[in-house]
Parts: structure tokens; C-alpha cells; sequence
């Protein structure tokens, strides 16, 4: 399949399941709900070594937030309810509060909760308060600029992490203008995120290595500098590859989001997109690149 | 499938409703409905005798109360599910150890409704009388959970020892309003009687209007209180819309009673002093 003379690849990116939170942070302006959620959000770039990965979904109008007051929403991925439930501790409390007039809400129901706030209180030495309203707990943190507001608990859903394209240019800026195109199309699509620096990644990675201890290693079949050595992926015109990760609500979103992101990059410099996949041992979502494109109706 | 009963005018003596529940009358025939036994003054009279039963299968599931509605008393006692609804003025102790459901006065309420509330929703569209979610006599703790919201004023003593949930009071509200207080919430958006927050212990009194403040009080602000806009968000939604104009505005914060364990607040739009 060719679109705009960029060749896809007839193949499957492979997706599983991760364990899901999605945060409403709120400010009193929305350049300080942003900045704490980009807090946040920190150094969650990929599940290999951060433990976690997020991203902010966008930004939500002051109407449609708890406490009426513009907010962003952000998303953070991790493979274990466990974890996740670590995640959101440490970076509700060093990231969310602590920054200027902020409040944290949950913006995901779900069957499974994690109590942070019932845990974060304690921050407040026995000055903390609480309020129950139409069976929610919001805990009363008193701080300098005032209180900071936190649900008591947040949901853990069932999310998909690991959708991805491979973008490769026939140089550096073509690719990257192309890759950073599908990461605004990848912000656009409600419940999905790329996790990675501005939404793409230079490095793709291949599990395992050479070396004993290390998990995830430089994938040499997209590196430019080594297709002399090895099986390269790179025609003999292309000198650069872009990776993008997405992680998504559901299967769905993260369809969409794969879908917009490839029509987003189908644009001149590009040759050829293509995905990462493990032959189909490690997840249970395999996303055809053209079944996606059909689905959106291309 | 609703059940309307339409009580006739003349009754001198309280008629005591509490075992009308809506989930189990809207389940009876008619015949059945016309066999209960309600109390009038000490003596057990059938329902048959007292009202007009009407069934209609159309709309939702409901128990609607109509005509002399005024001397019943007790209605929703206990109530633990299903929707009733007093097309007229409520007696008193309506809702008095509600546990669920709801409950539409569409005219005023007498004293003590929500007494010992402990779960489900009262809305008011008059004003309601004394005691108004407070305890029942001789104990410590008044209304225990749930939400009253009220179209009109409230008496004296609203939320009396409250434990928990919400009251909402479009009006004014009387001398000591959340005396005794224990926790929960109490939104007020007129103005507030004298003695208001005595004895208080926790809990939050927000009000428009406050020209009395209790010595037990202590200024404690600036007031921008992201929890206060969380429940004027959700009250505009539950249609409570004369708060709206509260939004995102500066108030005055005190905390009391210092006679008690201090930890109570008072939030008010308009301080006059």
C-alpha cells in the first residue's frame, strides 16, 4: 500500500495490556495546571526502564473539571496495578503538589481503585481534613497558597501500551518533521499518548542484548551507521528512522491514534512506515497497519 | 408504576405515614394499598378510609402523595429505596432515618425533616421548619449522611450535631445553625441566625451572609477554597443554581469553636461587621 508515494508496510504492530490512570490536574491558570502535569508526567518514557510510562492527553476546559478551574489530563501506563499505584503516589506527591495552586482528581472510573489520597494525607501532620460528596472522598491538604484538594482514590484500568510505528526518511529532517507531525496527530486522539520526548523516539529498541544484564538494546537493523554490518531495514536512499510508541484506553484508541499518526506522516522526505513487532509472542493486540488505515476509512 | 394517594382535607390529627414505603407500596394492588394500617392520633386506621388510591403504569416507579398532605407525618421514615414524592406540604419528621431514595416536597416541610438522616436525597422546594438534619432527641449525633436541598429557608437549629452529608439552603437559615456540629457540610445562600456554629467541632458552614460571628471564632484565611467550588459545581448541576454567583469569588474563613476542638469553619461571602 502506497499513500503519497510512502510505502506501508503490510505488517503488525504489537500491542499488550497495561494497567491505566488518567489524572486531572487542575490550576488556577492553565499554564500551572500544565506545568504540573507535565511534571508529572516526568521521566515516564518507557516501560523498560522507568517503570511506568505517561503522557499528557490534553488539556480540559474549565467547565468540564471538578472544581471549575482549567485543568490537563495525563495519563500514566504501568504493567502492574502494583506499580502503577507506586507511580501515583510518588508523583501526585512530589510533582502535584508542591506546585502553585494545583488540586488532583481521578478522571477514570473503574473497578479497581488505588487510595493516594487516603495516603498523601498523612503530608498534613494531622491538620488534614476531608470532604465526602455524592460518594467521592476529596482530602484537604493545608499548604502555603492555601489547601491542596486530592480525590482519595483513583482508578486502575485496563489499558493497551506498545502501539507503534516506524517512520524512515530519506534524511534527518524529512523523517523527524514527518514523526513530529504524527506525534501532534497522536496528541489529538482523546485517551492516547506518546510517552517518548515530544512523542518520538530515536532510539527503537530490540529485547535483550549481547550483554547478561541489559533488557533492551539499540535495534541495529534501523541504524544508519551500522547497515554495512548488519541485516539492515533501510534501503540504500533512506539515511533516518523515527520510532513512535502509543499507549491508549483501549485497543480502539490506540488503532485510531496509529492511524492518524500514519496519514499525519505520509508527506514527502518519508519512503517507507512500518511497525515493531516480535512475531506475535508478546502481546495479545496485533494492529495491521493496513487493517487500521481501512478502518479509518483510506 | 406510580401510586398516587390522595388524602382528603380534615384531618385534625397527624397521620402517621412512616409505613408507606415506596418500593414495597408500589409493588401491592389496590386492595392491598386500601388494607394498610395508618395511626391517626392513637387509634389504627385503614389507608382506604383515609385516601383516594390511584395506580398508573406509566412513568417511572414512584409513590406520589397528594390532596391534605400537610398532616402526614413521618412520610419516607426509614425509607431505604424507591422515590416518593409530597405533592404539597410535608408534616413533620418527613425523611427521619432516611436511609436511601428519594423524596420531592414540592411544597414546605414541618420540623424535623432528615432527622437522623443517614443516607439518600431530600429536595425541598419551600422552606423546611426546626431541627432540619439534626439528631434525634437526646443523642449526640444528627444527620448521619445523605443530602437535603432546599428551595426555600430554613428554621432554627439546621444540622444540628451533623455527622455527615450535605444540606443546602437556598434562603436564610435560623438562630444556631450547625450547633453541636460534627462534620460534613452546610451551604447556606443567604444569610445566617444568631448563634450559628456553636459548639461546633468540625465540619464546614458556608454562607452568603453572616452579621454575627461567635467570639469562638478566629479569622483563618484567604479563603480559595478549591473544595467549596467542587460542591457549587455539583449543586449547580443538582439544579441549585443561586449559588452560581459564588464562583471563583473571594470569601472570608474562620475556624471554631475554640470553646470545642476548634477544627470547624465558617466561610463567608458577605462579612458584615
Amino acid at each position: 500500500m502506497r499513500i503519497h508515494n510512502v510505502l506501508i508496510d503490510n505488517t503488525f504492530a504489537e500491542a499488550f495490556p497495561m494497567w491505566v490512570s488518567r489524572l486531572i490536574i487542575t490550576a488556577d491558570t492553565p499554564r500551572l495546571a500544565f506545568q504540573a502535569a507535565q511534571v508529572a508526567a516526568g521521566m515516564a518514557i518507557s516501560i523498560i526502564g522507568c517503570g511506568c510510562e505517561s503522557g499528557l492527553e490534553g488539556e480540559i476546559p474549565p467547565g468540564e473539571t471538578p472544581d471549575g478551574r482549567p485543568g490537563h489530563i495525563l495519563l500514566l501506563f504501568s504493567y502492574s496495578p502494583e506499580k502503577l499505584e507506586e507511580h501515583l503516589f510518588q508523583r501526585i506527591g512530589q510533582a502535584v503538589l508542591p506546585s502553585a495552586t494545583s488540586a488532583c482528581f481521578n478522571g477514570l472510573k473503574a473497578e479497581k481503585m488505588a487510595r493516594v489520597g487516603g495516603k498523601l494525607r498523612y503530608f498534613a501532620d494531622g491538620f488534614q481534613s476531608s470532604k465526602l460528596l455524592d460518594g467521592i472522598r476529596y482530602w484537604r491538604l493545608p499548604v502555603a497558597d492555601g489547601e491542596f484538594v486530592v480525590e482519595e482514590s483513583f482508578g486502575l484500568g485496563q489499558g493497551v501500551g506498545g502501539g507503534n510505528l516506524i517512520l524512515i526518511g530519506s534524511n534527518r529532517s524529512s523523517a523527524l518533521e514527518a514523526a513530529e507531525a504524527a506525534a501532534e496527530a497522536i496528541r489529538t486522539t482523546h485517551g492516547a499518548i506518546a510517552p517518548f520526548p515530544g512523542g518520538v523516539c530515536r532510539s527503537p529498541s530490540k529485547p535483550g542484548s549481547k550483554y547478561k544484564n541489559v533488557r533492551a538494546s539499540t535495534n541495529a537493523v534501523f541504524c544508519p551507521t551500522l547497515r554495512s554490518r548488519v541485516e539492515t531495514q533501510l534501503s540504500a536512499d533512506a539515511e533516518a528512522a523515527y520510532e513512535l510508541v502509543i499507549d491508549g484506553l483501549t485497543e480502539t484508541i490506540v488503532r485510531q491514534a496509529m492511524a492518524a499518526a500514519i496519514l499525519a506522516a505520509c508527506r514527502p522526505g518519508v519512503l517507507r512506515i512500518t511497525a515493531g513487532n516480535y512475531g506475535g509472542t508478546l502481546g495479545p493486540y496485533h494492529l495491521y497497519l493496513h487493517k487500521i488505515l481501512q478502518e479509518a476509512g483510506f | 408504576m406510580s401510586v398516587t394517594l390522595a388524602f382528603e382535607s380534615g384531618n385534625s390529627l397527624a397521620v402517621d405515614v412512616r409505613s408507606l414505603q415506596p418500593d414495597v407500596v408500589t409493588g401491592l394492588s389496590k386492595g392491598e394499598i386500601e388494607k394498610l394500617p395508618l395511626a391517626v392520633g392513637r387509634q389504627s386506621v385503614r389507608l382506604g378510609d383515609l385516601c383516594k388510591v390511584k395506580r398508573s403504569s406509566r412513568g417511572r416507579e414512584k409513590l406520589i402523595l397528594e390532596g391534605d398532605t400537610a398532616c402526614l407525618s413521618r412520610a419516607g421514615s426509614r425509607m431505604q429505596a424507591g422515590n416518593l414524592v409530597i405533592a404539597g406540604d410535608a408534616g413533620e419528621l418527613t425523611g427521619v432515618e432516611m436511609q436511601n431514595g428519594e423524596i420531592e416536597v414540592c411544597g414546605s416541610a414541618g420540623d424535623c425533616l432528615g432527622l437522623a438522616m443517614q443516607g439518600g436525597l431530600i429536595r425541598v422546594k419551600g422552606n423546611v421548619g426546626n431541627w432540619c438534619g439534626a439528631g434525634l432527641p437526646g443523642q449526640i449525633k444528627g444527620m448521619l449522611g445523605g443530602t437535603i436541598l432546599v428551595g426555600g429557608d430554613a428554621g432554627r437549629e439546621l444540622g444540628a450535631g451533623m455527622r455527615r452529608g450535605l444540606i443546602y439552603i437556598a434562603g436564610d437559615a435560623g438562630e444556631y445553625t450547625a450547633a453541636h456540629m460534627l462534620s460534613g457540610s452546610i451551604f447556606v445562600a443567604g444569610g445566617l441566625g444568631t448563634g450559628s456554629g456553636l459548639d461546633m467541632r468540625r465540619g464546614s458552614l458556608v454562607a452568603g451572609r453572616l452579621d454575627n460571628l461567635l467570639p469562638g471564632f478566629r479569622p483563618a484565611g484567604p479563603a480559595d477554597n478549591e473544595w467549596v467550588q467542587i460542591y457549587l459545581r455539583w449543586m449547580e448541576n443538582a439544579g441549585c443554581a443561586p449559588l452560581a454567583h459564588w464562583m471563583g469569588r473571594a470569601s472570608h474563613r474562620f475556624t471554631g469553636d475554640v470553646l470545642e476542638s476548634g477544627k470547624g469553619e465558617i466561610i463567608v461571602y458577605d462579612l458584615i461587621e
